[in-house]
């Protein structure tokens, strides 16, 4: 990521611009997560049935795909630039800093819940039992040691070793993968699968996702898997936080190769970690789940996971707190970001709410990417001067801060379910912004 | 062409990991030595991709 600095404040050049491999491996690495052992699961917890669940996520994941095909990477390739500074000269430097504070801390929570997936697999070796679904705070003294000590090992590692974990992190995308896919081939005889596979459907639709949510649990259907699918990344391709990695594509078409990370990722890992729990009684602790499904080897992929994708996602948060504190050195905000996320990961709630707070994560960000996209593309087709906190030197662009926060709390009004709200949010803000900055010129 | 063996072997290591719970599935390898043999074949990817990722690209023959 350092050698990247160099196009941080302005455009990427011609000569710097990727391949197809580069976007196909940053996709499949960073789509086979730790999450993927939670998410998965979570759906048969929720009595998704097997049809809901290939469908939501076959049409979820297609509508994430073009999101970032025709939202995120058309702007990307037309500016060659970071959402951080082009949302500078629509939004105002004072406005893009606060948005970066709350990308920060929304990285933060993230990065905890990595590492409380990765807890679930120390514990095993030491006995401390994974927190029950309802869990809000830690459980156990022995939860709290251990995700302190994942916790403050990770934060190191990100200061000191950050490049180096990021090289072990590339190797260990294509074996993460074959972790899920052997998981759950190896629980399929403890599911009643005949080695002939001619009574797979009858157990994914009777003993896997059977359509029956666990005790305490809200009941998903297909929209709540496909709308799930579609805005769990909504932060990156709607919110346009992906600008950053679309401003090395030739062209806005590269944005396809995210479906690598979608239907190798989000459908077949989540699909693999669904059977998983459904082989250990429901059982909501990754560590275990894999630990069954694959020995030592998978609880080792457990803390794999969490800490590989833990690594650089507290490396970004250090990064986007760097634009408030811009003469400190990037240890020390890398370890204010370490220390608010190891103590997010001791309360269990982080990652056994998992669904609720990626949805809530994108719908925050949304609207900003949505006030970008009536930026870019709509307020010169409604012939409305653009970039006017540049072009006046406003710290603070007022219609977009007031369309942010209207849209929020118009979709925190509504009462519809979570996981419908971030595309409504984006169509909100386009259209509120618009219509704004039109009436005010 | 250590880059070329080191990669094959790291990929064979991959194949493997995926050949073994099929064998497992099928009946011909019990749950114990599935474990066994797939933490082994694990460490013998991370041992063979780790050298050949660090390998550099091939320099230009001109």
């Amino acid at each position: 990521m350092d050698q990247l600095y160099e196009f941080d404040r302005e455009p990427v050049t011609a000569n710097k611009l990727q391949g197809p491999a580069k976007f196909i491996a940053l996709f499949a690495g960073e789509h086979v997560a730790a999450t993927e052992f939670v998410i998965g699961a979570f759906f048969v917890l929720h009595g998704v049935s097997a049809r809901d669940l290939i469908w939501g996520l076959l049409i979820g994941n297609l509508l994430a795909v073009l999101s970032w095909t025709l939202i995120c990477a058309p702007i990307a390739t037309s500016t060659r630039l970071t959402l951080y500074w082009y949302l500078r000269r629509i939004a105002g430097p004072s406005l893009t800093s606060f948005y970066n504070v709350v990308n920060a801390v929304m990285f933060c929570v993230i990065a905890g819940a990595m590492i409380s997936v990765a807890a679930t697999a120390i514990g095993l070796g030491f006995g401390v039992p994974s927190p029950e679904l309802n869990a809000v705070f830690p459980t156990s003294v022995g939860w709290v040691l251990i995700t302190l000590g994942i916790g403050m090992a990770m934060t190191v590692v990100a200061i000191l070793g950050f490049e180096k974990l990021g090289e072990f992190a590339e190797v260990c995308s294509p074996w993460m993968f074959t972790v899920f896919i052997a998981g759950a081939i190896a629980m399929l005889p403890r599911l009643g699968v005949a080695p002939d596979l001619s009574n797979l459907w009858d157990i994914a639709q009777n003993r896997i996702w059977t359509g029956v949510p666990t005790a305490g649990q809200e009941k998903f259907s297909f929209w709540h898997v496909m709308f799930f699918a579609w805005v769990c990344n909504g932060a990156m391709h709607l919110g346009l936080s992906d600008m950053a990695l679309f401003r090395y594509a030739p062209r806005a078409s590269y944005g396809l190769f995210s479906a690598f990370g979608m239907y190798l990722g989000h459908t077949l890992a989540w699909m693999c970690s669904g059977a998983m729990v459904a082989a250990v009684a429901r059982d909501m602790n990754p560590g275990l789940m894999a630990y069954e499904a694959a020995g030592l080897a998978g609880a080792f992929g457990v803390l794999v996971a969490g800490w590989t994708t833990a690594n650089p996602t507290l490396y970004r948060s250090g990064l986007a707190l760097q634009c408030v504190t811009p003469n400190w050195p990037r240890w020390k905000v890398t370890l204010i970001a370490g220390v608010l996320t190891t103590i997010l990961s001791c309360f269990p709630i982080v990652f056994l709410k998992l669904l609720d707070y990626v949805a809530i994560y994108g719908l925050v960000l949304i609207p900003i990417g949505a006030i970008v996209f009536a930026e870019h593309w709509l307020l010169p087709r409604f012939g409305v001067a653009q970039y006017e906190a540049e072009k006046k030197g406003l710290a603070v662009n007022g219609s977009a801060v007031a369309v942010w926060v209207l849209t929020l709390a118009a979709v925190f009004a509504l009462p519809i379910h979570l996981f419908f709200k971030p595309p409504l949010a984006f169509a909100i803000a386009v259209t509120a912004y618009t219509l704004l900055k039109k009436t005010r010129s | 062409m250590l880059k070329a063996v080191l990669g094959f072997l790291a990929l064979a290591s991959l194949v493997a990991c995926l050949v073994l719970p099929i064998l497992h599935f099928q009946g011909g390898l019990d749950n114990q030595a599935y474990k066994r043999y797939f933490l082994v074949a694990s460490a013998a990817w991370f041992v063979f991709a780790i050298p050949w990722a660090a390998q550099g690209k091939p320099k230009r023959p001109w």
